[in-house]
């Protein structure tokens, strides 16, 4: 691109023919002259060329009418260079209106888009708010079907052949099932409306306890967990320890079906800003549905291939947008996935 | 408001190049300063003029501008009512957004026009033609 240069070379021809339709003005008095100089302000304007540059360039024409216009005509020359600047102008003015009247709609729009944002969150966290109350008293119903279901079983069962208990047994899963959802859904609720208190946090040992926990509860299966050691960030010790519950679990969970699973953890300085990675051998996902991971409910996996509330990633990506960092994935079908997040709160150059 | 007097012969600009735009220019200062218009409310109307006047050697070829001299809540103005039987405008509402036409021209053409007057028309039939009026009263706020 060759702008500037085009740009002055239009400036020079307009310059030219300012000073030869000043003076054919003065000299004749030829109307059409007026026309021309609107039209020069008129590709002025479009060439992009400003004001100043107009006042730079009638100045020029009149300055040399000065030194070269007959007696007769130099004290015409104030009126005729006010009109023609005037004509010279008049389509920055014009246009000038249609900048005002953009920039106020403008203004309109980004107003109404604010209420409308704000009405949004508003109307988020009533829902919020109203999903975290059914919540909990969806608690209490579901801790007496658990309870008497339990009865049953231990009490009554006896009384019953195995389609029964089959369906009894059934009962209690399903009920386990959704008090984990129910615990889920008051977490991400709690996630998001806590307080963050951020203190330095110890991350490599927080994984540590986690896959040992995990490695407790699964004894069979061979895991190579692998922490980078002294990763510290300064964040909220509860959220950051739900955060990495969640990746890990998930990392634990999707590499079940791997004889030698892999999961890592570690952490890389990118941008100024530090980078935190699991990464795993596990199911993976594909990259095309990357983009509902972490919105609740989703779940690309099948229920019976692996179990979960779908859930967990949205928890995940709140905890890092209280910290202001964020989390993003990348994965392969069958070919593991990489979890990365930020915390925010830094930027080192 | 035109239709209230005769038709001055003299006040009847034909458009078929640029140096009718001169002629038009010329009528619209005679009748703004008769009429009481302020040295910037003239030069809004005759720019104005001139946008409308471009609009029809562009798009129509050819056409014609009236001029009347006009009152309203004891205001005196002046009318302008340009007219072609070009191929008239299909999507009016796009002709009258800023920039629809062309490129870093924000505020040129039909709505350029528009906000340098105080009332403004636009009528317009496929095959038909276009008719835009333009009135502009004296001692309005603005130029």
């Amino acid at each position: 691109m060759n702008g500037k240069q085009a740009m002055s070379d239009q400036q020079k021809h307009i310059e030219r023919e300012y000073s030869r339709v000043l003076g054919a003005y003065l000299k004749a008095g030829d109307e059409s002259a007026l026309s021309r100089a609107y039209e020069l302000g008129r590709r002025a304007m479009i060439e992009g060329l400003g004001v100043l540059d107009m006042a730079v360039l009638h100045g020029v024409a009149v300055e040399e009418l000065v030194s070269s216009a007959a007696p007769a005509d130099q004290h015409r020359l104030t009126q005729v260079a006010a009109d023609i600047f005037k004509e010279l102008l008049s389509p920055f003015e014009m246009s000038f209106r249609g900048f005002r009247a953009a920039n106020e709609e403008l203004q309109r729009l980004n107003e109404s888009l604010r209420k409308q944002k704000e009405a949004v969150e508003v109307a988020n966290r009533e829902l919020e708010s109203f999903s975290y109350s059914v919540s909990h008293d969806l608690r209490t119903p579901l801790t007496a079907i658990d309870g008497f279901s339990h009865i049953l079983l231990q009490d009554y069962a006896h009384l019953l052949d195995d389609d029964g208990k089959r369906c009894l047994r059934n009962i209690t899963s399903a009920t386990q099932h959704m008090g984990q959802l129910i615990n889920d859904l008051l977490s991400l609720a709690r996630v998001k409306f806590g307080e963050v208190h951020r203190t330095d946090v110890d991350l490599s040992a927080l994984a540590i306890s986690i896959g040992q926990r995990l490695q407790a509860r699964s004894p069979q299966r061979d895991v190579h967990f692998d922490v980078q050691s002294g990763i510290h960030a300064s964040g909220d010790a509860h959220l950051l320890a739900v955060l990495l519950e969640n990746l890990i679990g998930n990392a634990w969970k999707f590499t079940s079906k791997r004889e030698h699973a892999k999961i890592s953890f570690a952490c890389e300085q990118r941008d100024g800003r530090t980078v935190y990675t699991i990464q795993d051998n596990g199911a993976g996902f594909d990259m095309a549905y990357a983009g509902k991971l972490f919105a609740p409910f989703q779940r690309l996996h099948l229920a019976r291939d692996f179990e979960g509330t779908g859930i967990g990633l949205a928890i995940v990506r709140r905890v890092a947008d209280r910290h202001g960092g964020r989390v993003w994935a990348e994965g392969k079908v069958d070919g593991g996935a990489k979890f990365q997040f930020t915390l925010g709160g830094e930027r080192k150059p | 408001m035109m239709s209230h007097a005769p038709i001055d012969m003299r006040l009847r600009v034909p458009m078929h190049d640029e140096s009718d735009v001169v002629v038009a220019r010329r009528r619209t200062r005679e009748l703004a300063l008769q009429q009481g218009l302020s040295a910037a409310q003239t030069e809004a109307l005759a720019t104005a003029v001139t946008e409308i006047a471009r609009n029809i050697l562009v798009h129509a070829g050819s056409g014609e501008l009236f001029f009347a001299a006009g009152e309203k809540a004891s205001r005196r103005g002046v009318i302008v009512t340009a007219r072609d039987h070009g191929p008239g405008i299909a999507h009016i509402e796009q002709a009258m957004q800023d920039g629809f036409s062309t490129r870093g021209s924000l505020g040129f053409g039909l709505p350029g026009a528009r906000r340098l007057v105080d009332e403004f028309e636009l009528e317009s039939t496929l095959g038909i033609g276009t008719t835009v009026t333009l009135r502009k009263w004296a001692g309005a706020e603005s130029g």
